[in-house]
This record gives C-alpha cells, sequence and structure tokens, in this order.
C-alpha cells in the first residue's frame, strides 16, 4: 500500500501539473488579454459546443464537477472509475477551461486523480476495498499538486471526500499529497499559487470588519449554491435531445459577460493573484464577485464540465477585497490593505459554499504559513459556514448528487456510520417479503399492514418502490376506496434508509417519520429498494422479546 | 506477466508526462518571462515619456506577472509615485524593502516617494541609503547619478550646509570626471563656496584653457569672491574667444558696474569713495523702498539713510564719513528681508565684498 501511494502520488502529480499547465497555455492562447471582443464570445461557446458534444457523445461520466462523481465512485461504485470517464474528464475540462468557461480545474483533477488511483489498484489486482480506500489517495494527490497544500489536501480528502477524520487510510493519503506536492515543486519550482501579501491585523476593531466579511461571505455563498443548484435543475427539465447543446448557453452567457469584463472568463487565478495584491480597483473588484456569482453557476448548471472549487476561491476574494477596500476607504488607519481581507474572504467563500470549515483554514493558512491570520480567518469562516448551513441546509455536492437522484452520505450521516448496519437486520424483497402492490384500495393496503403486524410499508412493484405508505395515511384518504398509489408522494420523497445505515440510524428515521418500517433503498436511486427493514427486526437484533413489541406498537 | 505489464506501462506513463511536464513549464516560463518583459518595456517607455498614468497599466502586469521581481515592483512604485498614487506606492514599496532592504533602487524609490510626500528629512535619508546601497551593476555611476539627484534636491530647496557636503564627496569620489566637475563649479557657487568654484574652475581650463563655459563660470566665482581683476581676466578671455556670447557680455556689463561701485581699492581718494560709498546707499534704499512697503519697519535705520543722503556732501571729506555712509547701506541692506538681494545684482557683489 505503502508504495502504490508512492507511485499514485507521482503519477497523479505529473498528471494534474499536465492537466494545469495545458489549460493554463491554451487559454492564452484561446483568449489572450488584450484580445478582441467578438473572440471572448466566440471561444467560450465553440469550446462549450464541442465539449457538450464530446460529453454526450463519448463522456458522460466526464460532466459537472467531478467531486459529486468521485464519491458517486467511491459509496456506490466501490471505488471504480473507469479510464474511459479519467482520459474524458481531462479531455473535456481542459476544453472547457481553456476557452474561457468560468469553471475550476481543481475538481476535475479530484475526478482524474480519484480514476487513476482506481485504475492502478484495480491493474494491480487489488479487490474492491482495497480499490475503494485508493480513491481518497488519488483525492489528495490531485488536491496537493492542483492547489499546492498538501495538508489542505490531506483533510478535504477526509474531511469532505471520506467523511472520517479517523479513516485508516490517512497515512496512504498523507504520502500520496506529499509525493505529488514534491512532483509539483520539482517541475514548478518553488512558486506558490498566489503571491499573498504580509499579513497583519492592523487594529483589533478589524476583528469587527472580519465579521462583516463572514456575513457578506455567507450570504454570497448561499446566493451562490442557490443559483447553481436552481440552474442545474432548470437546464435538467429540457429534452435529452439538447443536452449537447445546452453548454453553448454556458459559453454565450459568460462570453456575453467576459465582451464587458474579461476577468470573468476562465478560472481567474491571476485576477485573484492581483485582488492579493490590491492591483484591481474596488469598483472592478465588486463587479467580478458579482458577475462569477452569476457565471459559474450558469457555466455549471448547463452542463459543462469544470468545478466550483476554484471559483469560489475567486469569489471570496472579491467579496473579500470588496468588503476591505470599503472598510480601508473608511478606516485608512485602522485597517489592513484589502489584500488582506481579499485572502480571508477566500477560505469564507470556500467555507460558505463547499463546507469543510477545517479545510478552508488550513488551506489559507498553508497559503500564508503565518499564525497571525488564523483568528480573523476561523472567525469569518465559522460565521460563513453557520449562515451557509442556516439558509441552505444542504451542502452543495450532495445537493447535486440528490439532483440527479443519487444520494450521497453527508459528513454529519457519515459521522453516525458506526456500529450494527441495516443491511445486517433488513429483509431482503422476496415473495415472503412482498412490496404493497400500488393498485391495492385503501381496505386491502389496511388488511396488508394488519398480516404484517406493522402501521406502514412500502409500496411498489419489482425492485421499484413509488413510497412509503402507513395505516395513518390509509385511514386519512379523502374518499374510501382509493387506490394506493394516489396516496403516495412522490413530490416530496419518503421516510428510507441505506443498507451501510447503522440500525440506530434507522431507529432515528422511524421515530421522525412516525413509522415503524422503512425501506432499504439504493444510494444511485431511492426508489430502487433492495428490502425492508421493521422495527422488530431491530428490536430482535438487540433480544427484545418479539411478545414485548407486540404489546405496545401494533394499534388495536 | 500482468503484474510485469502493468508497471512497464506504469513507467513508460510517468516518463511521458515528466517530459510532457516539462515542456509546458518551460512553455509557461518562457511565455510568461516574455509577456512581463513585454509589459516592463511598454511601461517604461511611456514612464519616461513622462506618462506616468498611461504606464502604470503595463507595469501592474509586469509586476503581477513576476512578482519577485523587484525591478518591475521599482518601476511601477516609480510610476505610481509620479502619478500621485502614493497610498498605492507605499505598500508596494515596503514590501520590496522588507525582501531587499539594501536595495541602492528600491531606496532610490522611497527618496522619490518621500521627496513627493513632502518629507524632505526622510527623503535625504533614502537617497543616502540609495548611494551606500547595494546596486547589480555600474555601481560606481549609480551611485554618482543618486548623489548628483540628491544634490539637486537640496539645491532646490536652498539647504546650503547639506549641498556643501555633498558637493565635496561627490568631488572626493569622482575627481577626474570632467562631466561631474563641469556641473561642481556652479554648484558649489550656489551652495556659497566660490573659492571652491575657482579651484574647480582651474582644474577644468588646466585641461582646456579655452572652455569658454568655465572661463565664464571662473569670472562669476572671482566675482563672487571679491577678485574684480581676476574675474575680469578671466571674462575677458572668454569675450576674446566668443565675442558674440551675451551672457559673457552681460557680466562685463555687470562687472563694470561693480568696479565703477567698489569703495575698496586702496588708491581710491577720499572724495571717491564717498561718492562711491553715498551711490551704494541710494542703491540700498531704493531697493529697500521697492522691497518694503510698511514705514514702520526699521524705521531708525531708513531715517538714517534718509538724513544720510539729504545731506550734502562735507568741503572736506575724510575716510571716515565715506566709511559713516556705508555703514548705514549696510544697515539698510541687511535690514531688507533675503529675496530684494536679487534685485540688484552689482549691489549684491559689493555688498557680499564688504561684508567679507
Amino acid at each position: 500500500m505503502i508504495i502504490l501511494s508512492l507511485v499514485i502520488g507521482l503519477v497523479v502529480g505529473l498528471t494534474v501539473t499536465a492537466f494545469i499547465l495545458l489549460t493554463g497555455r491554451l487559454a492564452a492562447r484561446m483568449y489572450p488579454p488584450n484580445s478582441a471582443a467578438w473572440r471572448r464570445i466566440l471561444v467560450p461557446t465553440a469550446g462549450a459546443l464541442v465539449s457538450g458534444w464530446l460529453l454526450v457523445r463519448y463522456f458522460p461520466n466526464a460532466r459537472g464537477s467531478g467531486i459529486p462523481q468521485t464519491k458517486f465512485a467511491l459509496f456506490i461504485r466501490n471505488g471504480v472509475i473507469s479510464l474511459r470517464t479519467v482520459l474524458g474528464k481531462f479531455a473535456c475540462c481542459s476544453i472547457s477551461l481553456a476557452s474561457g468557461m468560468a469553471l475550476g480545474r481543481e475538481g476535475p483533477s479530484v475526478q482524474i486523480g480519484a480514476g487513476i488511483a482506481s485504475i492502478i489498484g484495480r491493474r494491480f489486482g487489488l479487490g474492491p476495498a482495497n480499490v475503494k480506500a485508493l480513491v481518497p489517495v488519488g483525492c489528495a494527490a490531485a488536491l496537493a499538486a492542483a492547489f499546492n497544500t498538501p495538508i489542505a489536501a490531506v483533510l478535504f480528502s477526509l474531511e469532505e471526500i471520506l467523511g472520517d477524520m479517523h479513516a485508516p487510510v490517512l497515512g496512504s493519503v498523507v504520502l500520496s499529497s506529499a509525493t505529488s506536492w514534491m512532483v509539483l515543486h520539482l517541475i514548478l519550482g518553488d512558486q506558490p499559487l498566489f503571491h499573498v501579501p504580509a499579513y497583519q491585523l492592523v487594529h483589533p476593531l478589524e476583528f469587527g470588519i472580519y465579521v462583516v466579511l463572514g456575513v457578506a461571505g455567507g450570504l454570497g455563498s448561499v446566493a451562490f449554491v442557490k443559483l447553481l443548484l436552481w440552474l442545474r435543475m432548470l437546464f435538467k427539465r429540457f429534452p435529452r435531445s439538447t443536452l449537447w447543446l445546452q453548454p453553448a448557453a454556458g459559453g454565450l452567457g459568460v462570453g456575453l459577460m467576459g465582451w464587458f469584463m474579461p476577468q470573468v472568463l476562465g478560472v481567474g487565478y491571476d485576477y485573484v493573484d492581483r485582488v492579493l495584491g490590491g492591483d484591481i480597483p474596488i469598483t472592478t473588484v465588486a463587479v467580478l464577485a458579482i458577475l462569477k456569482i452569476v457565471a459559474t453557476p450558469l457555466c455549471y448548471g448547463s452542463g459543462n464540465a469544470g468545478g466550483i472549487f476554484g471559483p469560489s476561491l475567486f469569489i471570496g476574494a472579491m467579496i473579500g477585497g470588496t468588503v476591505g477596500g470599503v472598510a480601508h476607504l473608511l478606516l485608512p488607519g485602522l485597517t489592513a490593505a484589502p489584500g488582506a481581507y481579499a485572502l480571508v474572504g477566500m477560505g469564507t467563500a470556500f467555507a460558505g459554499i463547499v463546507r469543510t470549515p477545517l479545510t478552508s483554514v488550513i488551506m489559507i493558512f498553508e497559503m500564508t504559513r503565518d499564525y497571525a491570520i488564523i483568528v480573523p480567518l476561523m472567525i469569518s469562516n465559522l460565521i460563513s459556514f453557520m449562515i451557509s448551513r442556516q439558509l441552505q441546509p444542504e451542502p452543495i455536492y450532495e445537493a447535486l448528487a440528490l439532483q440527479e437522484g443519487v444520494v450521497l452520505p453527508t459528513g454529519e450521516s457519515r459521522e453516525e456510520l458506526y456500529g450494527a448496519r441495516v443491511s445486517e437486520v433488513m429483509k431482503a424483497l422476496s415473495e415472503a417479503t412482498p412490496l404493497l402492490a400500488p393498485d391495492s384500495d385503501t381496505g386491502a393496503a389496511l388488511a396488508f399492514l394488519d398480516r404484517r403486524q406493522c402501521n406502514s410499508w412500502p409500496a411498489g412493484e419489482g425492485h421499484f418502490t413509488g413510497g412509503l405508505i402507513s395505516r395513518r395515511d390509509l385511514e386519512a384518504a379523502p374518499r374510501p376506496g382509493m387506490k394506493v398509489k394516489d396516496l403516495l408522494d412522490s413530490e416530496n420523497g419518503f421516510p428510507h434508509v441505506h443498507a451501510d445505515h447503522p440500525v440506530s440510524y434507522a431507529l432515528e428515521r422511524m421515530r421522525e417519520g412516525g413509522v415503524d418500517v422503512l425501506p432499504v433503498v439504493s444510494r444511485a436511486s431511492i426508489h430502487e429498494i433492495s428490502g425492508v427493514i421493521g422495527l422488530r427486526d431491530i428490536l430482535e437484533s438487540y433480544g427484545v422479546p418479539d411478545a414485548a413489541f407486540f404489546s405496545r406498537s401494533i394499534p388495536g | 506477466m500482468k503484474r510485469g505489464t502493468t508497471v512497464a506501462i506504469l513507467t513508460l506513463i510517468v516518463v511521458c508526462l515528466a517530459a510532457a511536464d516539462q515542456f509546458l513549464a518551460r512553455v509557461e516560463s518562457a511565455e510568461v518571462r516574455n509577456t512581463a518583459e513585454h509589459s516592463y518595456a511598454t511601461g517604461s517607455r511611456l514612464l519616461e515619456n513622462g506618462k506616468a498614468r498611461e504606464a502604470i497599466d503595463d507595469l501592474r502586469d509586469a509586476h503581477s506577472l513576476e512578482r519577485q521581481n523587484d525591478l518591475y515592483a521599482i518601476q511601477l512604485i516609480a510610476a505610481l509615485t509620479s502619478a500621485g498614487r502614493i497610498n498605492e506606492a507605499e505598500p508596494l514599496l515596503t514590501e520590496v524593502l522588507q525582501r531587499e532592504p539594501n536595495d541602492g533602487r528600491a531606496s532610490l524609490a522611497a527618496a522619490h516617494l518621500m521627496e513627493r510626500k513632502g518629507d524632505m528629512a526622510e527623503a535625504e535619508a533614502y537617497f543616502h541609503r540609495a548611494i551606500y546601497g547595494q546596486w547589480q551593476d555600474n555601481t560606481d555611476a549609480r551611485r554618482i547619478a543618486v548623489r548628483m539627484e540628491l544634490i539637486d534636491l537640496l539645491a532646490q530647496t536652498n539647504r546650503k550646509q547639506e549641498l556643501l557636503a555633498e558637493l565635496i564627496s561627490l568631488q572626493a569620489e569622482s575627481p577626474a570626471d570632467a562631466g561631474i566637475q563641469r556641473r561642481l563649479g556652479p554648484l558649489f557657487l550656489e551652495a556659497g563656496s566660490p573659492a571652491r568654484a575657482i579651484d574647480v574652475y582651474h582644474a577644468i581650463l588646466d585641461k582646456d584653457h579655452q572652455d569658454i563655459a568655465a572661463l565664464e563660470g571662473l569670472g562669476e566665482a572671482e566675482l563672487e569672491e571679491g577678485q574684480y581683476r581676476a574675474a575680469r581676466e578671466a571674462f575677458d578671455r572668454a569675450h576674446e574667444l566668443d565675442a558674440e556670447n551675451e551672457s559673457v557680455r552681460n557680466h562685463l556689463n555687470t562687472l563694470s558696474t561693480v568696479t565703477g561701485l567698489d569703495p575698496t581699492p586702496r588708491q581710491l581718494t577720499s572724495a571717491e569713495k564717498y561718492r562711491r560709498s553715498r551711490r551704494i546707499l541710494e542703491m540700498a534704499r531704493e531697493q529697500y523702498g521697492a522691497c518694503v512697503t510698511d514705514v514702520a519697519q526699521n524705521r531708525t535705520t531708513v531715517a538714517a539713510a534718509d538724513a544720510a543722503l539729504a545731506r550734502s556732501a562735507p568741503a572736506h571729506v575724510t575716510n571716515e564719513a565715506a566709511e559713516e555712509v556705508l555703514s548705514i547701506a549696510e544697515m539698510l541692506w541687511h535690514a531688507a528681508p533675503a529675496a530684494c538681494a536679487e534685485k540688484s545684482e552689482p549691489l549684491r557683489l559689493i555688498m557680499r565684498k564688504l561684508a567679507a
């Protein structure tokens, strides 16, 4: 495993470095800084058309950021990512980013890294569990090379990808991250990704301004996430036949913005660097923050290949630059230069959008290597994180996966993945454990529940479930004789668990839903049912006698 | 076998990727460097042409592409300073000075910035740090150029003592440089040291005795020193070499006026000395009247001057009578503001000689 981690670190480091350099050089040729305005419209539109066609025709799994897809592969496909997906991600993102899409390169790098790790693992004949364990190893290596922050890369892999800070693969993740980072340094030298200004807290009053920055960053993050999810949903409603054309809408949109403000095109790290150096006027910085909050969701929502990791840093830098610029104008003697706020703003938006507060603090700390920044950074990040969690409860990657019908475990839910699993207690669907037929009327359904001695049961056919029906629903039916399928609420989802959940979590869901039986569904689709788990089954697994259960839970 | 093939393929991929990365990194490095150099050249050209505001964008581009390049940073600071954007230049300068505290160019940029801010003491300190700082090339020439810049600043702000100190240092550093010697002459005069100016001009004339500018400068210095005969010799030689030189002719006219007023030659009769002294007093009174409108000021001195001028010449003129008139003229001269001295060059020269 140690050697494999080193090899993965080496290969991923080299690949991601090539990816960064290639996209950067191509972008410099496709839309040079002082090029004609028409070019700034034509290039993104044409690039989006080409990559859109490639995505539909050859690489359907290379669409989007790469991080939800990596988690999907990790939790649902046992860590399997195909070579075709890796090649597709590399090619489509290179085209997309080089043509000026306002998307990032880190998310795709993570998927490429995870894919390489998965391919290497399988080529060496490792079993599914070991291949799965290599995915975060590849992710960390990719992020270390893409962002030049090896510690943050390790944390991100554990905090966001695995959701487990004590994962047994920690050693391998650290090794691959360090190897990849060394490769990057051997090739590019000791050049930081951003040239950050020397940070200093000029006056204690600045803590108050960092609170304001946290609020601004949090609100900006929520606006960004909500707009992105809404646009993604909007584009998903269009006919499938337009799938290849949809990215062009993003290309055209960002091109039109680029007509007036070329800085909005591409990854935009050059401009982040300039804001950190205080080289861009405050009005431009403010306009760029707003434009990027619109441009990235438009590019992403329309189905272009590229990440949101980089744009979140861009937006944060611009929000920070604006807040810092205003503060410095009003209180020049009491505040640091706007660059310092831009730096903290990067972490703030990252904590608000990606929702990995620990990674964001360490990432900015790694960039500055300055202890003095930690406290302001933690203040802003925490406020942004709390606002974001309050106003947008579902984290962005989970929400995006959910839009695809995939239920990814969140960090919070994964904390509960301990103890006996649902898979150990559940009853698989069989003739003895059938689904309630959707065409049954309420009377037949109540009789079904009586026979099963429970107050709820999933309805459906084969391995497809339309939802969970309860005695309460049946008794509250508007008219007698109604069909079960008419009572199912397919719009708002239904209580369920996944096979990898702990039984304690199933109990919690039963309590919340007021039911005593839950469907056990696939993470890929909540309508794909594999079995049921009942309160009685759980109690039996804990050794509680059957009679005791009967006496309390079955209604008279 | 399968594992061996995988290892071979992986090795091949690593080698290919490493080669591709190296190639791409070189391309990127070269492109970034070229772009930065181009922006720097464009910005520098604009700055040299006095278009500091236009130069800022290009120089900022160069600086943001290669932030570790102090040359680009310093040129950007220079443009920002010239454009009066001190607030933007200062943090950048602090950064450069923190990185390279002994850098001559950075110290010079700081001196310009302080000069622009009006903080002359700090500006002078930074000029000295620049003079004794580190330069990457042409160290001696650059140090002399910086000192010349400091000298010009001191001359403009009329700080004669500091100016003289710098001139003496400069003379010691570059005794053989004809160009510098040529500049030192008038500057020594400006610093109030005509004797040193005379030495400088003699040194120039030793090498080229037909140097009209040096002859004219020598004449001025001798005139300032009160050596009118020597001054005339120098001006006459210059006039012989270039009879059309108007400046030399003007100096000769001034010299004639001064020698016609000079009351100090030994061979003068008491009557002539008295007549010249009275003329000097008339000029001093006239100048005072033109400069000072407030009659309440120096009333006693003015009354004494007016009384002396109202008196007719005594029948028997003595040397003491002439000295008395000269004393009143000197008092009146010193009572007038310093700016009055500029009004009459012959009177200024006479008063300088009398004070010597």
